[in-house]
């Protein structure tokens, strides 16, 4: 009998421990938003699908990749810089093709350690490779035989002592690659397929800071060879990634930093950023006296969700095409779900966001989960104006996360598009959006007035001749009252 | 002054109305008559305070600076309280000093008058901040200015009457009464900083006495 039970609590301890390790397993929950600056705890928005190490890909494990890209057909390209090749992964995430030999006129050449930059362009299957320390951009299609060859660019406008070093690529529509160089401020670089040099694209812009305003004042009173001598310069920051996306817009991230404008923007082909809102990590990462964040990729799916990674605290920031935060998930760590170096990111045609890390040597597939989905599609209806039709999303987001801010303002506009004013008022009032409760408080009072507009001008009238007579009126009532009295 | 009512308007409880109108005569009569009267004060008082607490409670949500998890209703209670007993007792104590006539009732009297407009006003409009919204809420805040620029005549007018001085001498004694409110609350924090002190120490040697 005593074994018996003996045996028994052993199973019971083996099972409770198989357990706890089942749950430790899981992904933390660190999601949150933000609500006026203050970060809120929030639902997962994403989970992770897979993680992609040399198991699932079968192939030799990655050495420190930089670039990560997937095409049209959800092809999955890795520029596995430590181990010189391009790994290419489908659907499913096996190696189909490992090009570790370029080929160029009979020649083999070999990618530096440290190359930091692929893409791959559709219109002509070819793969570009920013071979970063070989000053080179290699133009190759999947079986490693390169076409072309560039090196740096010739030019009238670019300075020929001007060190140059591929960092980043992305090819447009046209055939035009936008290049940036780690030591050029003034934009990418636009190169056309004869190599020569088109411009610089998109230079990030200054605002005015105190500080600058302080270094102006002393410049203006200061010989200038007191100001030679002092140093201080004010120059826009480089671009860290750029992204191509399908509606041909360009979309970079760059560091961060007091005097630059945005460090989030989203160009036309102009090279003009084209947000109307602008998404400002700079300022909230001040509040919450974080340092140190170094925006290091940003990705764009088919919904036109941004979403950008910060390689410092291993956070992904997502974002609707609006600007409008919807959630921020990862963080630094080991367990699944977080992250050690992610250098870059992409989206797949189903929305998962693909997370390469160069210290783990694997790439993180994280997947929406329901809530995510529904406050993306919530926020892709209010974006579009369908109040109405967000209603229902909305109602599911607060359900999981009754801390989102965002979906009590969605909720009413919706009911102010109804009609249910007071039902508006109630949702503006626990969004804290006092415009909106304004604005539904009017319609409201109109709507009131409309109706009892008759007793509405007599309560006036009344009013009104209290107040011009009512001297006047004491004097009759008080008449009375004596009269009574007497 | 016409009088053929049963409702004494010169009695010293309706006087406040008649003084808003006419702050000069006003004051001048009730000086004459010594209509002064600590019923009136306790009233304004009482009334200011429930004005400020249903301001702050009450305003409409979109035009409400407060946030309601912040406003503590005591704290927004004492100050008020404490607010116009200093601000009388540091002009009494001025006054006194610079040959002013008043005596403390009817300083506090004066002070109560002022309040009245503003007092009608805030409630008035924190009634309307229900119906008004977005813009037109520069109404309310116009109004309320009105009330205060016309709180601040009458304040001014009152203890010119009461003390009986010139023009610019009751602007000098203002600034004085002024200056005295910061040295007193200067003070007054001083004293509580101290009193804090003494405190963590009494709690301290009593903590190291038990353990």
């Amino acid at each position: 009998m005593r074994r018996r039970i003996g045996s028994l609590l052993l199973a019971l301890v083996l099972v409770l421990t198989s357990l706890a390790m089942a749950v430790s397993a899981a992904q933390p929950d660190r999601t949150y938003t933000y609500e006026e600056d203050t970060p809120v705890p929030a639902t997962n928005a994403y989970q992770v699908k897979i993680i992609v190490d040399e198991s699932v890909m079968g192939t030799k494990q990655l050495n420190n990749p930089r670039d990560i890209f997937v095409d049209h057909e959800d092809r999955i390209f890795i520029l596995d810089s430590g181990n010189a090749r391009v790994v290419v992964l489908d659907k499913d995430y096996r190696c189909i093709k490992e090009i570790s030999e370029f080929i160029y006129k009979d020649e083999v050449l070999t990618l530096s350690d440290g190359a930091e930059g692929l893409f791959f362009r559709e219109e002509n299957k070819m793969l570009y490779i920013a071979d970063t320390n070989n000053d080179r951009i290699l133009v190759s299609d999947l079986d490693g035989k390169v076409s072309r060859v560039y090196t740096k660019p010739v030019g009238e406008l670019l300075d020929p002592n001007l060190e140059y070093k591929p960092r980043k690529i992305i090819v447009d529509n046209m055939g035009i690659m936008y290049v940036t160089s780690g030591n050029i401020n003034t934009g990418a670089l636009m190169v056309d397929s004869a190599n020569s040099f088109l411009g610089f694209y998109g230079t990030n812009k200054l605002k005015m800071t105190a500080s600058m305003q302080v270094e102006f004042f002393w410049r203006s009173i200061l010989s200038a060879e007191a100001n030679k001598q002092s140093g201080v310069t004010f120059q826009p920051v480089e671009f860290n990634n750029l992204f191509w996306s399908d509606d041909r817009f360009v979309y970079t991230v760059s560091p961060l930093s007091e005097d630059t404008a945005t460090s989030v923007s989203k160009l036309n082909a102009l090279g003009n950023d084209v947000f109307v809102q602008s998404i400002d990590l700079y300022t909230l990462n001040k509040t919450r006296k974080i340092s140190g964040v170094v925006l290091s990729d940003i990705t764009v799916d088919s919904e036109g969700a941004i979403t950008i990674v910060d390689i410092t605290t291993g956070h992904l920031y997502q974002y609707d095409e609006n600007c409008n935060l919807l959630s921020v998930f990862g963080g630094m760590g080991y367990q699944k779900g977080l992250f050690t170096q992610p250098v870059s990111i992409e989206s797949d045609s189903d929305n998962n966001v693909l997370v390469l890390d160069a210290s783990k040597n694997t790439v993180t597939v994280m997947e929406q989960t329901f809530y995510g989905r529904m406050v993306r599609s919530a926020n892709y209806l209010y974006g579009q104006g369908r109040y109405q039709e967000s209603i229902e999303p909305w109602m599911e987001v607060l359900r999981m996360n009754a801390n989102y801010t965002q979906a009590y303002t969605g909720l009413g506009k919706a009911y102010i598009s109804m009609g249910e004013y007071e039902q508006a008022m109630e949702y503006f009032k626990l969004g804290k959006d006092k415009e909106g409760y304004a604005e539904a408080k009017a319609s409201l009072r109109d709507e009131t007035i409309r109706e009892y507009f008759a007793y509405v001008v007599a309560v006036v009238v009344v009013l009104l001749i209290f107040i011009l007579f009512y001297e006047r009126i004491i004097d009759i009532v008080s008449t009375i009252y004596w009269r009574i009295r007497k | 002054m016409k009088k053929r009512t049963g409702f004494d308007t010169m009695s010293p409880y309706l006087y406040p109305f008649y003084i808003m109108r006419h702050p000069r005569d006003g004051f001048l009569e009730l000086k004459a008559n010594k209509k002064s009267s600590p019923v009136v004060v306790l009233v304004a008082v009482v009334l200011w305070l429930f004005v400020e607490l249903f301001y702050r409670a009450a305003t409409g949500y979109d035009m409400n600076a407060f946030e309601a998890a912040e406003t503590s209703m005591l704290r927004t209670g004492v100050v008020t309280v404490v607010m116009f007993v200093m601000v009388c007792a540091s002009n009494w104590m001025i006054c006194t000093l610079m040959e002013g006539k008043g005596k403390l009732l009817d300083i506090c009297t004066v002070a109560a008058n002022a309040l009245l407009p503003y007092i009608f006003v805030r409630f008035i409009t924190t009634v309307l901040s229900w119906f008004f919204a977005g813009d037109e809420q520069v109404f309310l805040t116009y109004a309320v200015t009105v009330s205060q620029i016309w709180g601040a005549i009458i304040a001014f007018s009152g203890l010119q009457e009461v003390h009986e001085y010139s023009f610019a001498k009751t602007i000098y004694s203002i600034i004085l009464t002024v200056v005295c409110l910061i040295i007193m609350f200067f003070i007054a924090l001083m004293l509580l900083i101290l009193f804090e002190q003494l405190y963590y120490f009494v709690v301290t040697v009593m903590f190291e006495l038990r353990y």
